[in-house]
Protein backbone atom coordinates (compact mmCIF):
# COMPACT_ATOMS: atom_id res chain seq x y z
CA UNK A 1 0.00 0.00 0.00
CA UNK A 2 1.33 3.34 -0.80
CA UNK A 3 0.19 6.50 1.60
CA UNK A 4 0.70 9.68 0.76
CA UNK A 5 2.19 11.85 3.58
CA UNK A 6 -0.70 14.55 4.24
CA UNK A 7 1.31 17.40 5.13
CA UNK A 8 3.32 17.83 1.60
CA UNK A 9 0.49 18.14 -0.89
CA UNK A 10 1.56 14.78 -3.35
CA UNK A 11 2.83 15.05 -6.67
CA UNK A 12 -0.76 14.63 -8.16
CA UNK A 13 -2.08 17.31 -5.82
CA UNK A 14 0.55 19.67 -6.70
CA UNK A 15 -1.00 22.89 -9.10
CA UNK A 16 1.36 22.28 -11.81
CA UNK A 17 0.61 18.58 -12.34
CA UNK A 18 -3.51 19.74 -12.48
CA UNK A 19 -2.51 22.38 -15.28
CA UNK A 20 -0.10 20.17 -16.78
CA UNK A 21 -2.88 17.93 -16.51
CA UNK A 22 -5.55 19.35 -18.07
CA UNK A 23 -3.46 21.01 -20.73
CA UNK A 24 -2.43 17.14 -21.86
CA UNK A 25 -6.09 15.82 -21.91
CA UNK A 26 -7.13 19.46 -24.03
CA UNK A 27 -4.15 18.30 -26.28
CA UNK A 28 -5.31 14.65 -26.94
CA UNK A 29 -9.02 16.14 -26.85
CA UNK A 30 -8.17 18.81 -29.72
CA UNK A 31 -6.42 15.55 -31.86
CA UNK A 32 -10.50 14.73 -32.36
CA UNK A 33 -11.61 18.08 -33.59
CA UNK A 34 -11.14 20.51 -36.30
CA UNK A 35 -9.84 20.40 -39.78
CA UNK A 36 -7.85 17.65 -41.11
CA UNK A 37 -5.99 17.57 -44.06
CA UNK A 38 -7.42 15.28 -45.86
CA UNK A 39 -5.27 13.53 -49.24
CA UNK A 40 -8.06 12.71 -51.85
CA UNK A 41 -7.15 10.74 -55.19
CA UNK A 42 -5.01 11.92 -57.57
CA UNK A 43 -7.27 11.91 -60.63
CA UNK A 44 -6.07 14.38 -63.31
CA UNK A 45 -2.80 15.36 -62.44
CA UNK A 46 -0.82 18.26 -64.14
CA UNK A 47 1.00 16.78 -67.52
CA UNK A 48 4.51 18.07 -68.01
CA UNK A 49 8.35 17.23 -67.80
CA UNK A 50 9.73 15.29 -65.06
CA UNK A 51 11.86 18.24 -64.68
CA UNK A 52 9.11 20.86 -64.15
CA UNK A 53 6.64 18.82 -62.05
CA UNK A 54 10.00 17.49 -59.70
CA UNK A 55 10.23 21.50 -59.11
CA UNK A 56 6.33 21.70 -58.39
CA UNK A 57 6.20 18.64 -56.36
CA UNK A 58 9.26 19.77 -54.29
CA UNK A 59 7.69 23.65 -53.55
CA UNK A 60 4.18 23.63 -54.24
CA UNK A 61 2.60 20.33 -53.63
CA UNK A 62 2.62 20.22 -50.21
CA UNK A 63 -0.58 22.80 -50.29
CA UNK A 64 -1.63 23.02 -54.11
CA UNK A 65 -2.07 19.22 -54.80
CA UNK A 66 -3.70 15.85 -52.72
CA UNK A 67 -0.50 14.69 -52.09
CA UNK A 68 0.30 16.46 -49.01
CA UNK A 69 3.28 15.44 -47.34
CA UNK A 70 3.16 13.42 -43.86
CA UNK A 71 5.00 14.99 -40.95
CA UNK A 72 4.53 16.06 -37.25
CA UNK A 73 3.16 19.07 -37.47
CA UNK A 74 0.40 18.10 -40.37
CA UNK A 75 -1.26 15.32 -37.75
CA UNK A 76 -0.87 17.32 -34.54
CA UNK A 77 -3.82 19.87 -33.47
CA UNK A 78 -3.30 22.52 -33.37
CA UNK A 79 -0.96 22.99 -35.95
CA UNK A 80 -2.49 20.82 -38.46
CA UNK A 81 -5.63 22.97 -38.09
CA UNK A 82 -3.71 25.99 -39.84
CA UNK A 83 -2.18 23.87 -42.15
CA UNK A 84 -5.27 22.33 -43.01
CA UNK A 85 -6.90 25.25 -43.57
CA UNK A 86 -4.00 26.35 -46.00
CA UNK A 87 -3.98 23.92 -48.23
CA UNK A 88 -8.25 23.91 -48.26
CA UNK A 89 -7.52 27.61 -49.64
CA UNK A 90 -4.90 26.80 -51.61
CA UNK A 91 -5.98 23.69 -53.22
CA UNK A 92 -9.67 25.41 -53.85
CA UNK A 93 -7.19 28.00 -56.24
CA UNK A 94 -6.14 25.36 -58.59
CA UNK A 95 -5.10 21.30 -57.50
CA UNK A 96 -2.20 19.78 -58.97
CA UNK A 97 -4.17 16.64 -58.72
CA UNK A 98 -7.27 17.41 -60.88
CA UNK A 99 -4.92 20.63 -63.31
CA UNK A 100 -5.74 18.64 -66.36
CA UNK A 101 -9.69 19.16 -65.97
CA UNK A 102 -9.01 22.71 -66.42
CA UNK A 103 -9.39 23.73 -70.17
CA UNK A 104 -6.24 24.76 -72.00
CA UNK A 105 -6.52 28.23 -71.60
CA UNK A 106 -7.23 27.64 -67.75
CA UNK A 107 -4.61 25.07 -67.26
CA UNK A 108 -1.76 28.19 -69.04
CA UNK A 109 -3.36 31.52 -67.35
CA UNK A 110 -1.98 29.71 -64.06
CA UNK A 111 0.68 28.06 -65.41
CA UNK A 112 2.21 32.46 -66.37
CA UNK A 113 0.32 33.08 -63.00
CA UNK A 114 2.61 30.92 -60.92
CA UNK A 115 5.53 31.90 -62.60
CA UNK A 116 4.97 35.05 -61.48
CA UNK A 117 4.24 34.39 -57.79
CA UNK A 118 7.16 32.55 -57.40
CA UNK A 119 9.37 35.47 -59.07
CA UNK A 120 7.92 37.82 -56.61
CA UNK A 121 8.69 35.66 -54.15
CA UNK A 122 4.47 36.26 -53.14
CA UNK A 123 4.79 31.82 -53.29
CA UNK A 124 5.07 29.23 -51.88
CA UNK A 125 3.72 30.96 -49.36
CA UNK A 126 6.81 32.76 -46.91
CA UNK A 127 5.65 30.61 -43.32
CA UNK A 128 5.99 27.41 -45.46
CA UNK A 129 9.43 28.14 -47.10
CA UNK A 130 11.18 29.25 -43.49
CA UNK A 131 10.50 25.84 -42.01
CA UNK A 132 11.28 23.88 -45.69
CA UNK A 133 13.96 25.23 -47.12
CA UNK A 134 14.45 22.61 -49.30
CA UNK A 135 11.31 24.45 -51.04
CA UNK A 136 13.38 27.49 -51.96
CA UNK A 137 13.77 27.93 -55.94
CA UNK A 138 17.31 28.07 -57.43
CA UNK A 139 17.37 30.75 -60.33
CA UNK A 140 17.75 27.69 -62.33
CA UNK A 141 14.28 26.37 -61.40
CA UNK A 142 12.94 29.46 -62.00
CA UNK A 143 14.58 29.51 -66.09
CA UNK A 144 12.73 26.27 -66.06
CA UNK A 145 9.15 27.53 -65.27
CA UNK A 146 9.59 30.33 -67.07
CA UNK A 147 10.54 28.11 -70.56
CA UNK A 148 7.99 26.05 -69.38
CA UNK A 149 5.45 28.87 -69.80
CA UNK A 150 7.04 30.12 -72.50
CA UNK A 151 6.85 27.17 -74.44
CA UNK A 152 3.06 26.64 -73.95
CA UNK A 153 2.74 29.46 -75.81
CA UNK A 154 5.31 29.94 -78.45
CA UNK A 155 5.15 32.68 -81.78
CA UNK A 156 3.42 31.93 -84.55
CA UNK A 157 4.70 34.49 -87.33
CA UNK A 158 2.54 35.87 -89.95
CA UNK A 159 -0.38 34.31 -88.95
CA UNK A 160 -2.73 34.73 -92.53
CA UNK A 161 -5.87 33.46 -90.59
CA UNK A 162 -5.14 36.79 -87.84
CA UNK A 163 -4.58 38.66 -90.41
CA UNK A 164 -7.56 37.66 -92.35
CA UNK A 165 -9.58 38.64 -89.18
CA UNK A 166 -8.57 41.73 -88.26
CA UNK A 167 -9.10 42.77 -91.74
CA UNK A 168 -12.65 41.50 -91.68
CA UNK A 169 -13.31 43.06 -88.56
CA UNK A 170 -12.14 46.71 -90.06
CA UNK A 171 -14.06 45.90 -93.03
CA UNK A 172 -17.72 45.33 -91.26
CA UNK A 173 -16.80 48.24 -88.69
CA UNK A 174 -19.35 47.12 -86.53
CA UNK A 175 -21.09 49.78 -84.24
CA UNK A 176 -21.49 49.70 -80.63
CA UNK A 177 -24.41 48.07 -78.94
CA UNK A 178 -27.13 50.13 -78.69
CA UNK A 179 -27.72 49.43 -74.82
CA UNK A 180 -24.22 49.60 -73.18
CA UNK A 181 -23.40 46.62 -71.24
CA UNK A 182 -23.24 46.12 -67.53
CA UNK A 183 -20.87 43.65 -65.75
CA UNK A 184 -21.98 41.10 -63.38
CA UNK A 185 -20.46 42.75 -60.52
CA UNK A 186 -22.28 46.24 -61.38
CA UNK A 187 -19.70 47.97 -63.21
CA UNK A 188 -20.83 49.98 -66.27
CA UNK A 189 -19.50 50.38 -69.99
CA UNK A 190 -21.00 53.55 -70.14
CA UNK A 191 -18.50 54.70 -67.83
CA UNK A 192 -15.63 54.91 -70.00
CA UNK A 193 -17.73 55.38 -73.16
CA UNK A 194 -14.97 58.23 -74.04
CA UNK A 195 -12.48 56.58 -72.84
CA UNK A 196 -10.75 57.28 -76.79
CA UNK A 197 -10.37 60.93 -75.48
CA UNK A 198 -8.91 60.14 -72.22
CA UNK A 199 -5.38 60.46 -71.10
CA UNK A 200 -2.78 57.46 -72.50
CA UNK A 201 -0.87 56.07 -69.61
CA UNK A 202 1.13 53.09 -71.48
CA UNK A 203 1.40 50.48 -73.73
CA UNK A 204 2.39 46.99 -73.49
CA UNK A 205 2.92 44.43 -75.45
CA UNK A 206 2.66 40.87 -73.75
CA UNK A 207 4.30 37.49 -75.21
CA UNK A 208 2.62 35.02 -72.54
CA UNK A 209 -0.48 33.41 -72.71
CA UNK A 210 -2.13 36.19 -73.60
CA UNK A 211 -0.52 37.65 -77.10
CA UNK A 212 -1.43 40.67 -77.57
CA UNK A 213 -1.01 44.39 -77.66
CA UNK A 214 -2.30 47.06 -75.64
CA UNK A 215 -3.07 50.86 -74.75
CA UNK A 216 -4.25 51.94 -71.25
CA UNK A 217 -6.02 54.93 -70.30
CA UNK A 218 -6.67 56.82 -67.53
CA UNK A 219 -9.98 59.13 -66.84
CA UNK A 220 -9.06 62.77 -65.44
CA UNK A 221 -8.89 61.16 -61.59
CA UNK A 222 -6.75 58.22 -62.30
CA UNK A 223 -4.14 60.39 -64.82
CA UNK A 224 -3.30 63.19 -62.24
CA UNK A 225 -2.70 60.30 -59.40
CA UNK A 226 -0.15 58.89 -61.66
CA UNK A 227 1.20 62.46 -62.78
CA UNK A 228 1.64 63.30 -58.58
CA UNK A 229 2.66 59.57 -57.58
CA UNK A 230 -0.75 59.63 -55.21
CA UNK A 231 -1.43 55.54 -55.90
CA UNK A 232 -1.28 54.38 -52.92
CA UNK A 233 -4.23 53.78 -52.65
CA UNK A 234 -5.72 55.67 -56.08
CA UNK A 235 -8.05 58.56 -55.18
CA UNK A 236 -12.11 57.64 -55.35
CA UNK A 237 -13.21 57.58 -59.24
CA UNK A 238 -10.04 56.46 -60.95
CA UNK A 239 -11.12 54.95 -63.97
CA UNK A 240 -8.26 52.50 -66.31
CA UNK A 241 -9.29 51.31 -69.46
CA UNK A 242 -7.05 48.81 -70.75
CA UNK A 243 -8.23 48.06 -74.76
CA UNK A 244 -6.40 44.60 -76.48
CA UNK A 245 -5.96 43.34 -79.84
CA UNK A 246 -4.64 40.67 -80.68
CA UNK A 247 -0.82 40.36 -82.26
CA UNK A 248 0.79 39.68 -86.16
CA UNK A 249 3.79 38.79 -85.12
CA UNK A 250 6.90 38.65 -87.90
CA UNK A 251 9.85 37.02 -87.48
CA UNK A 252 12.08 40.28 -87.84
CA UNK A 253 10.27 40.89 -84.36
CA UNK A 254 7.51 43.62 -85.66
CA UNK A 255 4.47 43.10 -83.78
CA UNK A 256 1.31 44.51 -85.78
CA UNK A 257 -2.18 44.79 -83.66
CA UNK A 258 -4.95 42.30 -85.22
CA UNK A 259 -8.45 41.51 -84.27
CA UNK A 260 -9.91 44.12 -81.65
CA UNK A 261 -10.63 41.63 -78.52
CA UNK A 262 -11.40 42.89 -75.56
CA UNK A 263 -11.71 46.31 -72.99
CA UNK A 264 -11.19 45.71 -69.67
CA UNK A 265 -11.51 48.18 -66.90
CA UNK A 266 -10.84 48.98 -63.07
CA UNK A 267 -12.87 51.70 -61.09
CA UNK A 268 -12.31 52.74 -57.69
CA UNK A 269 -15.06 52.45 -55.68
CA UNK A 270 -14.08 51.65 -51.80
CA UNK A 271 -17.73 51.40 -51.04
CA UNK A 272 -18.65 49.20 -54.01
CA UNK A 273 -15.76 46.93 -53.74
CA UNK A 274 -14.13 46.38 -49.75
CA UNK A 275 -12.79 42.89 -50.69
CA UNK A 276 -10.58 44.20 -53.37
CA UNK A 277 -9.38 47.38 -52.07
CA UNK A 278 -11.86 49.25 -53.42
CA UNK A 279 -11.59 48.19 -57.18
CA UNK A 280 -14.22 47.15 -59.33
CA UNK A 281 -13.19 45.12 -62.38
CA UNK A 282 -14.83 44.30 -65.88
CA UNK A 283 -13.82 42.95 -69.11
CA UNK A 284 -16.07 43.43 -72.20
CA UNK A 285 -15.33 41.38 -75.38
CA UNK A 286 -15.91 41.35 -78.96
CA UNK A 287 -17.49 44.12 -80.84
CA UNK A 288 -20.47 43.07 -78.92
CA UNK A 289 -18.99 44.33 -75.47
CA UNK A 290 -19.99 41.18 -74.10
CA UNK A 291 -19.27 41.33 -70.03
CA UNK A 292 -17.00 38.75 -68.33
CA UNK A 293 -18.14 36.79 -65.75
CA UNK A 294 -21.30 34.70 -65.02
CA UNK A 295 -21.83 36.36 -61.21
CA UNK A 296 -20.10 38.99 -59.50
CA UNK A 297 -17.39 36.79 -57.94
CA UNK A 298 -15.17 37.21 -61.50
CA UNK A 299 -14.07 40.42 -59.30
CA UNK A 300 -11.76 38.17 -57.01
CA UNK A 301 -10.30 36.56 -59.43
CA UNK A 302 -9.27 39.50 -61.03
CA UNK A 303 -8.36 41.14 -57.70
CA UNK A 304 -6.19 37.69 -56.80
CA UNK A 305 -3.91 37.89 -59.89
CA UNK A 306 -3.54 42.06 -59.68
CA UNK A 307 -1.87 41.57 -56.20
CA UNK A 308 0.80 41.33 -57.59
CA UNK A 309 0.71 45.12 -58.45
CA UNK A 310 0.15 45.64 -54.83
CA UNK A 311 3.39 48.29 -55.08
CA UNK A 312 1.35 50.73 -57.16
CA UNK A 313 -2.00 50.03 -56.00
CA UNK A 314 -2.76 47.11 -57.69
CA UNK A 315 -2.49 48.39 -60.89
CA UNK A 316 0.56 47.19 -63.13
CA UNK A 317 1.23 49.74 -65.90
CA UNK A 318 2.45 52.73 -64.13
CA UNK A 319 4.81 55.06 -66.33
CA UNK A 320 8.34 55.99 -64.95
CA UNK A 321 9.06 58.53 -62.96
CA UNK A 322 10.39 61.85 -64.75
CA UNK A 323 14.16 62.02 -64.54
CA UNK A 324 13.94 57.92 -66.24
CA UNK A 325 12.50 58.90 -68.98
CA UNK A 326 14.08 61.20 -70.89
CA UNK A 327 14.33 60.91 -74.47
CA UNK A 328 17.47 59.31 -74.84
CA UNK A 329 20.28 60.75 -77.29
CA UNK A 330 23.02 58.79 -77.87
CA UNK B 1 12.04 57.75 -21.20
CA UNK B 2 15.01 57.93 -23.79
CA UNK B 3 13.92 55.33 -25.66
CA UNK B 4 10.85 56.16 -26.26
CA UNK B 5 12.73 59.50 -27.54
CA UNK B 6 14.63 57.77 -29.98
CA UNK B 7 11.91 55.92 -30.99
CA UNK B 8 9.83 58.55 -31.93
CA UNK B 9 12.21 60.14 -33.48
CA UNK B 10 12.77 57.23 -35.63
CA UNK B 11 9.29 56.95 -36.24
CA UNK B 12 8.88 60.50 -37.49
CA UNK B 13 12.06 60.10 -39.82
CA UNK B 14 10.71 57.21 -41.86
CA UNK B 15 7.11 59.11 -42.23
CA UNK B 16 9.25 62.24 -42.96
CA UNK B 17 11.35 60.44 -45.76
CA UNK B 18 8.15 58.69 -46.82
CA UNK B 19 6.34 61.64 -47.78
CA UNK B 20 9.03 63.38 -49.27
CA UNK B 21 9.97 60.51 -51.48
CA UNK B 22 6.20 60.50 -52.47
CA UNK B 23 6.10 64.17 -53.22
CA UNK B 24 9.21 63.51 -55.24
CA UNK B 25 8.19 61.55 -57.68
CA UNK B 26 6.50 62.92 -60.61
CA UNK B 27 5.58 61.05 -63.58
CA UNK B 28 4.65 62.85 -67.14
CA UNK B 29 2.29 61.65 -69.27
CA UNK B 30 2.73 62.77 -72.82
CA UNK B 31 0.24 65.28 -73.89
CA UNK B 32 -1.61 64.10 -77.06
CA UNK B 33 -3.24 67.82 -77.56
CA UNK B 34 -6.76 66.23 -78.57
CA UNK B 35 -5.73 63.62 -80.69
CA UNK B 36 -6.83 60.20 -80.48
CA UNK B 37 -4.66 56.86 -81.14
CA UNK B 38 -4.68 55.99 -84.43
CA UNK B 39 -3.04 52.27 -84.27
CA UNK B 40 -0.02 50.68 -82.12
CA UNK B 41 2.96 49.05 -83.09
CA UNK B 42 5.66 47.15 -81.47
CA UNK B 43 9.39 45.72 -82.52
CA UNK B 44 10.20 42.74 -80.19
CA UNK B 45 14.06 42.57 -81.47
CA UNK B 46 14.46 46.45 -81.07
CA UNK B 47 12.46 46.53 -77.78
CA UNK B 48 10.29 49.55 -79.16
CA UNK B 49 6.88 50.34 -79.29
CA UNK B 50 4.91 53.23 -80.85
CA UNK B 51 1.57 54.65 -80.59
CA UNK B 52 0.50 56.83 -83.53
CA UNK B 53 -2.04 59.38 -82.47
CA UNK B 54 -4.20 61.49 -85.09
CA UNK B 55 -6.18 64.29 -85.17
CA UNK B 56 -9.36 63.89 -87.09
CA UNK B 57 -9.84 60.69 -89.14
CA UNK B 58 -12.49 59.47 -91.90
CA UNK B 59 -15.23 57.49 -90.43
CA UNK B 60 -14.24 53.84 -91.24
CA UNK B 61 -17.16 53.25 -93.22
CA UNK B 62 -16.77 53.93 -96.75
CA UNK B 63 -12.89 54.02 -96.18
CA UNK B 64 -12.82 52.32 -99.02
CA UNK B 65 -13.64 54.75 -101.52
CA UNK B 66 -12.40 58.05 -100.19
CA UNK B 67 -8.70 58.70 -99.46
CA UNK B 68 -7.23 57.11 -96.30
CA UNK B 69 -6.59 60.64 -94.30
CA UNK B 70 -8.00 63.66 -94.60
CA UNK B 71 -6.53 66.83 -96.01
CA UNK B 72 -3.81 68.30 -93.41
CA UNK B 73 -4.37 65.60 -91.08
CA UNK B 74 -1.67 65.45 -88.26
CA UNK B 75 -0.29 62.58 -87.27
CA UNK B 76 2.11 62.13 -84.23
CA UNK B 77 4.50 58.91 -83.76
CA UNK B 78 5.36 58.47 -80.09
CA UNK B 79 7.99 55.75 -79.79
CA UNK B 80 9.24 54.04 -76.23
CA UNK B 81 11.75 52.11 -75.19
CA UNK B 82 10.51 48.87 -73.92
CA UNK B 83 10.98 47.47 -70.48
CA UNK B 84 10.26 44.09 -68.60
CA UNK B 85 7.33 45.11 -66.19
CA UNK B 86 8.89 44.51 -63.22
CA UNK B 87 5.63 42.53 -61.68
CA UNK B 88 4.75 40.41 -64.93
CA UNK B 89 7.08 38.28 -66.65
CA UNK B 90 5.40 37.81 -70.01
CA UNK B 91 4.48 41.59 -70.70
CA UNK B 92 6.67 44.76 -71.70
CA UNK B 93 5.81 48.06 -70.82
CA UNK B 94 6.45 51.67 -71.38
CA UNK B 95 10.43 52.62 -70.56
CA UNK B 96 12.30 55.89 -71.63
CA UNK B 97 10.69 58.52 -74.27
CA UNK B 98 12.90 57.77 -77.72
CA UNK B 99 11.18 59.87 -80.07
CA UNK B 100 8.14 61.84 -80.82
CA UNK B 101 7.65 62.52 -84.81
CA UNK B 102 5.00 64.55 -86.97
CA UNK B 103 3.73 64.12 -89.92
CA UNK B 104 1.84 66.57 -91.54
CA UNK B 105 -0.19 65.88 -94.64
CA UNK B 106 -0.40 68.69 -97.47
CA UNK B 107 -3.68 70.93 -97.76
CA UNK B 108 -4.81 69.00 -101.14
CA UNK B 109 -6.35 71.46 -103.48
CA UNK B 110 -8.58 68.77 -105.03
CA UNK B 111 -9.05 66.07 -102.69
CA UNK B 112 -10.70 63.92 -105.05
CA UNK B 113 -13.26 60.92 -104.51
CA UNK B 114 -11.55 58.21 -105.89
CA UNK B 115 -13.00 55.06 -107.26
CA UNK B 116 -13.01 51.75 -105.27
CA UNK B 117 -10.50 50.23 -107.68
CA UNK B 118 -8.06 53.10 -108.56
CA UNK B 119 -8.01 53.45 -104.90
CA UNK B 120 -4.33 52.39 -104.41
CA UNK B 121 -2.64 53.89 -107.59
CA UNK B 122 -4.15 57.38 -107.09
CA UNK B 123 -4.88 57.79 -103.42
CA UNK B 124 -2.62 60.99 -102.95
CA UNK B 125 -2.62 60.75 -98.70
CA UNK B 126 -1.02 57.71 -99.50
CA UNK B 127 1.81 59.33 -101.05
CA UNK B 128 5.01 60.38 -98.77
CA UNK B 129 5.88 62.76 -100.65
CA UNK B 130 2.80 64.53 -99.88
CA UNK B 131 3.67 64.51 -96.04
CA UNK B 132 5.54 66.81 -94.68
CA UNK B 133 7.82 64.87 -91.53
CA UNK B 134 9.72 66.64 -88.79
CA UNK B 135 11.93 64.90 -86.24
CA UNK B 136 10.47 66.54 -82.31
CA UNK B 137 12.17 64.91 -79.98
CA UNK B 138 14.71 62.35 -79.48
CA UNK B 139 16.55 60.23 -82.45
CA UNK B 140 14.59 59.42 -85.78
CA UNK B 141 13.95 55.59 -85.62
CA UNK B 142 14.53 54.90 -88.77
CA UNK B 143 18.43 56.01 -87.84
CA UNK B 144 18.56 56.41 -84.79
CA UNK B 145 20.33 59.48 -85.44
CA UNK B 146 18.71 62.82 -84.86
CA UNK B 147 19.02 64.21 -88.68
CA UNK B 148 17.50 61.23 -90.60
CA UNK B 149 18.26 61.76 -94.78
CA UNK B 150 15.33 62.35 -97.47
CA UNK B 151 15.43 58.34 -98.38
CA UNK B 152 14.91 57.52 -94.67
CA UNK B 153 12.57 59.88 -93.86
CA UNK B 154 10.12 59.23 -97.06
CA UNK B 155 10.60 55.64 -95.98
CA UNK B 156 9.45 56.31 -92.41
CA UNK B 157 6.67 57.68 -93.92
CA UNK B 158 5.67 55.69 -95.95
CA UNK B 159 5.76 52.90 -93.10
CA UNK B 160 3.71 55.19 -91.16
CA UNK B 161 1.28 55.95 -93.43
CA UNK B 162 0.43 52.53 -94.75
CA UNK B 163 -0.79 50.82 -91.21
CA UNK B 164 -4.22 50.46 -90.57
CA UNK B 165 -6.17 52.29 -88.07
CA UNK B 166 -6.52 49.77 -85.06
CA UNK B 167 -10.50 49.15 -84.43
CA UNK B 168 -12.07 50.39 -81.69
CA UNK B 169 -15.65 49.51 -80.31
C1 LIG C 1 1.93 26.49 -47.50
C2 LIG C 1 0.97 26.32 -48.53
C3 LIG C 1 1.32 26.78 -49.94
C4 LIG C 1 2.41 26.45 -50.69
C5 LIG C 1 3.54 25.53 -50.33
C6 LIG C 1 2.22 27.09 -51.97
N1 LIG C 1 1.07 27.82 -51.98
FE1 LIG C 1 0.32 28.89 -53.49
N2 LIG C 1 -1.28 29.47 -52.36
C7 LIG C 1 -1.48 29.07 -51.06
C8 LIG C 1 -2.68 29.72 -50.55
C9 LIG C 1 -3.25 29.56 -49.15
C10 LIG C 1 -3.18 30.51 -51.60
C11 LIG C 1 -4.42 31.41 -51.59
C12 LIG C 1 -4.23 32.63 -50.75
C13 LIG C 1 -3.19 33.58 -51.31
O1 LIG C 1 -3.26 33.93 -52.48
O2 LIG C 1 -2.31 33.97 -50.54
C14 LIG C 1 -2.27 30.33 -52.72
C15 LIG C 1 -2.42 30.96 -53.93
C16 LIG C 1 -1.58 30.76 -55.02
C17 LIG C 1 -1.78 31.35 -56.31
C18 LIG C 1 -2.92 32.28 -56.70
C19 LIG C 1 -4.01 31.47 -57.37
C20 LIG C 1 -5.24 32.30 -57.70
O3 LIG C 1 -5.32 32.87 -58.79
O4 LIG C 1 -6.12 32.38 -56.87
C21 LIG C 1 -0.76 30.91 -57.11
C22 LIG C 1 -0.53 31.23 -58.57
C23 LIG C 1 0.08 30.05 -56.31
N3 LIG C 1 -0.46 29.99 -55.05
C24 LIG C 1 1.23 29.42 -56.76
C25 LIG C 1 2.04 28.63 -55.98
C26 LIG C 1 3.26 28.03 -56.45
C27 LIG C 1 3.79 28.13 -57.87
C28 LIG C 1 3.79 27.36 -55.41
C29 LIG C 1 5.09 26.60 -55.38
C30 LIG C 1 6.24 27.28 -55.88
C31 LIG C 1 2.91 27.53 -54.27
N4 LIG C 1 1.86 28.31 -54.67
C32 LIG C 1 3.11 26.97 -53.02
C33 LIG C 1 -0.72 28.20 -50.33
C34 LIG C 1 0.48 27.65 -50.74
C1 LIG D 1 -3.24 36.08 -64.44
C2 LIG D 1 -3.11 37.41 -63.96
C3 LIG D 1 -4.20 38.41 -64.25
C4 LIG D 1 -5.55 38.25 -64.12
C5 LIG D 1 -6.31 37.03 -63.69
C6 LIG D 1 -6.13 39.52 -64.49
N1 LIG D 1 -5.16 40.44 -64.81
FE1 LIG D 1 -5.44 42.36 -65.37
N2 LIG D 1 -3.46 42.54 -65.70
C7 LIG D 1 -2.51 41.58 -65.48
C8 LIG D 1 -1.22 42.08 -65.87
C9 LIG D 1 0.09 41.31 -65.78
C10 LIG D 1 -1.41 43.38 -66.36
C11 LIG D 1 -0.32 44.30 -66.90
C12 LIG D 1 0.13 43.87 -68.25
C13 LIG D 1 -0.87 44.21 -69.31
O1 LIG D 1 -0.87 45.31 -69.76
O2 LIG D 1 -1.68 43.39 -69.65
C14 LIG D 1 -2.84 43.65 -66.22
C15 LIG D 1 -3.42 44.86 -66.54
C16 LIG D 1 -4.76 45.14 -66.40
C17 LIG D 1 -5.38 46.44 -66.62
C18 LIG D 1 -4.64 47.73 -66.95
C19 LIG D 1 -4.20 48.39 -65.66
C20 LIG D 1 -3.01 47.71 -65.03
O3 LIG D 1 -3.15 47.08 -63.96
O4 LIG D 1 -1.93 47.76 -65.62
C21 LIG D 1 -6.72 46.29 -66.42
C22 LIG D 1 -7.77 47.37 -66.55
C23 LIG D 1 -6.95 44.90 -66.09
N3 LIG D 1 -5.74 44.23 -66.07
C24 LIG D 1 -8.20 44.35 -65.85
C25 LIG D 1 -8.40 43.03 -65.50
C26 LIG D 1 -9.71 42.42 -65.36
C27 LIG D 1 -11.03 43.12 -65.60
C28 LIG D 1 -9.51 41.13 -64.99
C29 LIG D 1 -10.54 40.05 -64.74
C30 LIG D 1 -11.53 39.82 -65.75
C31 LIG D 1 -8.07 40.92 -64.90
N4 LIG D 1 -7.44 42.10 -65.20
C32 LIG D 1 -7.49 39.74 -64.52
C33 LIG D 1 -2.72 40.35 -64.93
C34 LIG D 1 -3.97 39.79 -64.68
Amino acid sequence: MWHFNKEKPGLFRSNIFRITAALSSLFILIQFIGPRVTRPVVTHPLVASPEVTGILKRACYDCHSNETRKNLWTELAPFSWVIAEDVQEARSRFDFSTFDTLSKAQQQGFIWEMVNMVLDEKMPLPGYSKVHPESGLTSRDISVLKAYAVSLNPAVYHDSLAILDARRQRAADKERPVDLPVSANGVAYSSIKDYQHWQVISTTNRFDNNRSIRVIYGNDIAAEAVRTNHIKPWPEGSIIVKVVWDIIEEKNGDILPGRFNNVQMMIKDSHQFKQSEGWGFAKFTGEGLVPYGKDASFNAACFNCHKAASEYGYVFNIPLPDGENMAVNH
Amino acid sequence: MKNWIYILGFALLVTGCHKRERALVKRSLLNAHGKIVYTVFANRADKTMSIVYIDKMHPLRGAEAEPKFVSGAVLEVVTYAQNDNKYWYGSYLNGPLRSVEQLTLKKLDSFPRIGVTAKKARDPSLDPDNWQYSLIEGNSPATGHPHPGRRQIYERTRQIISKSAVFFP
